[in-house]
């Protein structure tokens, strides 16, 4: 029977991250991004959480959930989406070491072999983390020498000059590059151009820039279009949750400001104009919310290539999000006008990220194109 | 999170899909060539009274979200009344949005009386959509002529006299009307009350005083009547308001706030009718795209596709939108924002879904047989009818930012 319940433990995760989130990375976040990193009690309130098992097969030592990454995220997203992405830029490592671990690629970089080790080692891992290369490249001094392989997550081509966006490069000996999720290689970084680039929005988040030359790829091979898009859409209920996070503290943001702020003569979001554009942003942002939830419940404990229908829910939730929480956060920042250009007011910030995060991780393009190969199926409940 | 319908409302819908192929549709374009409604007794809606569908969507006297047999005599799970009527009110839609609302049932006068009714009075309005000898029909009725979306205004007046109601004024746009053994009609005991002077009436066919003026001539959605109708001196017995005079002691409870539970109710239904045809619309344009897909470059079909795409996101957006409203009424829990935000998000963008339908044929869309400029004009009035979508932005920025901002 049709049902939008949500498990109680679930709800239990989101209170905890929900109060994490507002009570020690909103106050700080300023200082986070300048720093380009949360200082180290924070690092430990936040694997004390155990979020990063979420993103974990059991496989692998995690308990994956794609309902509990939902909501954990949407929460971390709003204090601090910079560093969440920067201490879980290697999420998607369980669906990679699903699809890819078995193929030629994955046998000649032991991708296994390598994640066991790094669980084995303790003091390359915090108590309730796996594998964390930015955290550890951080807090951890013992892994500064170590020849990590980093993970692209379900990167896109820069649509110039074959360049792609790559967090943690440093110290890193090998890439695994994954485009738009058919097509696998690695390559040695040192043959790769590095330039260093730092996002102006997900500031403390993003390494390098890569430019990419494929005779260079020590290996490479081909995966289905179905293995491909649950990889990107793993990657994708991640990003459209914080998405959805960013949005929605945009909203109750404005909506604060709106109720106090008085402009000619009454409280500014007493003007229906502003009104009634919240609410329909708000309302699209339910619509994205509810998509995503319905993805993500519908596949159960686990996502994985079998649930095409969770994966185009997830990836249509995904579009959307990208543009709700955009124009939710323009319209945030446009409310508070010229304060909300200024530094003194968080939602320039969520401007900034919920920008950004459009072209990251799976991309919206990308997301678009995925959604072409549904495009002739049927809209029929019966059949989905 | 359960994305799976049940077994019963799986079997329902698909044998209004089955009516929808072999009468709906045929009965539905008949009614937009002539432009006049499916006769009262026409020899399929006796097929349909005898099939049980009128009582279909009451609820059982058990409240929403308690737990209860239901009809898949599950004892585990509560009501699923109202997800279930949206899914048969968009499948109904897909094949003839016009041709769904005329189905024999208590229709849009369901709501409030099962949300204001007494105990009897339920038993009293609904046993007549128990039987299955013939089809039988009720109505809504709350606009007037000078009251549309500002339904404070409403006046037509109520006025005590003994153990009788005494109904002075004029309703319109009242679907079903003409045919209705029974019309729930909203009227004020006192203009200078507002909202709060509201009452809720049962006003039976053939009571002296209750006059059909006019069948409205419409845009699109013929197959029904949709009827002005006259009250002068119409007495009704006491026992017609309803909820009864205790009812009204309670604050909550003031008329309004049962048109708002009736509104509460309806507002995913209609919203998941336009999603039905929507999909219709939908499927129109996938058939074109396979038919002609070989006749155009690569570069059309991709931008067609992602048209399409989008189509696919607006229809299942929307419909879980009207879902989830709907469930939230099942659960008993309070939806007033969740059924504003499906009709706010929904018909708009259904509206939409047609027009990029026809687009994608182009001037082949326009061609009657195509069925699509029916879509559009039909899907057009599911967002006005139940509150406007400027009223759905008010109800909704009212619960966002409160009422003490957004003021009347």
């Amino acid at each position: 029977m049709i049902d939008f319940e949500i498990d109680i433990e679930v709800e239990e995760l989101e209170t905890l991250c929900k109060k994490f989130s507002r009570e020690v990375l909103l106050p700080n976040a300023r200082r986070y991004e300048k720093n380009l990193g949360w200082d180290s009690s924070a690092l430990k309130s936040y694997f004390d959480l155990g979020i990063s098992n979420l993103l974990l097969t059991e496989e692998y030592g995690g308990f994956y959930n794609p309902m509990a990454t939902v909501v954990a995220f949407s929460q971390l997203a709003c204090g601090d989406c910079s560093g969440v992405i920067r201490y879980e830029e290697l999420i998607p490592v369980s669906p990679f070491l699903t699809v890819i671990g078995n193929t030629d690629v994955g046998e000649k970089i032991n991708v296994k072999h390598l994640i066991k080790s790094l669980q084995s080692n303790s003091n390359l891992i915090s108590k309730n983390s796996t594998v964390k290369t930015a955290l550890v490249n951080q807090c951890f001094d013992e892994l500064k020498n170590e020849k990590v392989v980093c993970w692209i997550p379900g990167i896109v081509f820069s649509e110039a000059d074959n360049k792609v966006e790559a967090g943690g490069l440093e110290n890193k000996e090998q890439i695994l590059f994954v485009a738009g999720g058919d097509f696998v290689a690695t390559f040695n970084i040192s043959d790769l151009k590095v330039t260093t680039a730092t996002a102006g929005g997900l500031r403390s988040a993003c390494g390098g820039l890569v430019e990419i030359n494929f005779n260079n790829a020590k290996n490479q091979s081909m995966i289905s279009f179905e293995e491909g898009f649950y990889i990107r859409s793993t990657i994708r209920l991640w990003a459209a949750s914080m998405l959805i996070g960013l949005g929605t503290a945009a909203s109750s943001y404005a909506i604060d400001y709106g109720k106090e702020r008085i402009v000619f003569e009454k409280p500014v979001l007493g003007h229906q104009a502003n009104a009634f554009t919240l609410s329909k942003l708000v309302t699209d942002l339910e619509a994205c919310k509810t998509a995503l939830f319905m993805g993500a419940g519908s596949a159960g404990s686990q996502l994985n290539e079998t649930d095409q229908y969770a994966c185009w829910l997830i990836t249509q939730a995904y579009v959307k999000a990208c543009e709700t929480s955009t124009a939710l956060c323009d319209f945030s920042l446009q409310l508070l006008g010229g304060h909300g250009y200024m530094k003194d007011h968080i939602v320039e910030k969520w401007w900034r990220e919920s920008q950004d995060l459009v072209n990251m991780f799976g991309g919206r393009i990308s997301a678009i194109e995925d959604l072409r190969h549904s495009a002739l199926k049927s809209t029929d409940w019966l059949s989905s | 999170m359960n994305i799976e319908i049940d077994k019963t409302t799986k079997d329902i819908v698909l044998m209004v899909r089955a009516m929808g192929t072999e009468y709906l549709r045929p009965l539905g374009l008949e009614a937009d060539r002539t432009g006049v409604a499916i006769p009262k007794d026409h020899p399929f809606y006796f097929m349909i009274a005898q099939s049980g569908y009128m009582s279909q969507s009451l609820r059982s006297e058990k409240q929403p979200g308690e737990k209860s047999p239901g009809l898949s005599g599950d004892n585990s799970k509560a009501s699923n009344t109202s997800v279930r009527t949206v899914l048969i009110a968009e499948e109904g839609s897909y094949w003839d949005r016009g041709a769904m609302v005329s189905l024999p049932g208590p229709g849009l006068g369901g709501p409030p009386v099962q949300s204001m009714g007494t105990k009897e009075q339920k038993e009293r309005f609904f046993s007549i959509f128990k039987q299955k000898e013939r089809p039988v029909w009720a109505a809504f009725a709350m606009t007037e002529p000078q009251a549309g979306s500002d339904v404070a205004r409403i006046a037509t007046r109520a006025v005590k006299d003994g153990n009788e109601w005494v109904l002075n004024g004029q309703k319109m746009y009242s679907s079903n009307s003409p045919r209705a053994e029974w019309v729930v009609v909203f009227a004020t005991v006192d203009p200078s009350l507002g909202r709060d002077g509201h009452r809720a009436f049962v006003v039976e066919a053939n009571t002296p005083g209750f006059e059909i003026l006019r069948v409205e001539e419409k845009m699109g959605i013929k197959a029904y009547e949709t009827a002005s109708f006259a009250l002068t001196d119409c007495r009704i017995p006491e026992d017609n308001l309803l909820g009864g005079h205790e009812y009204y002691l309670n604050k909550s409870n003031k008329g309004f706030g049962g048109a708002m539970r009736t509104f509460n109710a309806t507002r995913p239904i209609v919203s998941a009718m336009g999603v039905g045809i929507a999909r219709a619309a939908y499927d129109v344009a996938k058939q074109f795209v396979e038919d002609e897909f070989p006749k155009h470059s690569f570069n059309r079909i991709n931008r067609i596709k992602d048209t399409l795409s989008q189509m696919q996101q607006n229809i299942v957006f929307s419909r879980l939108l009207c879902l989830k409203a709907a469930w939230l009424l099942d659960m008993g829990k309070p939806n007033s924002f969740e059924a504003a935000q499906a009709k706010l998000f929904a018909p708009s963008l259904c509206l939409k879904v047609t027009e990029s339908a026809k687009e994608i044929l182009g001037e082949a869309g326009l061609c009657q047989d195509r069925l699509l400029e029916k879509f559009a004009r039909d899907v057009k009035a599911i967002d006005i009818v139940e509150g406007t979508q400027q009223i759905q932005n008010l109800v909704v920025a009212r619960n966002l930012i409160g009422r003490e901002i957004i003021k009347d």
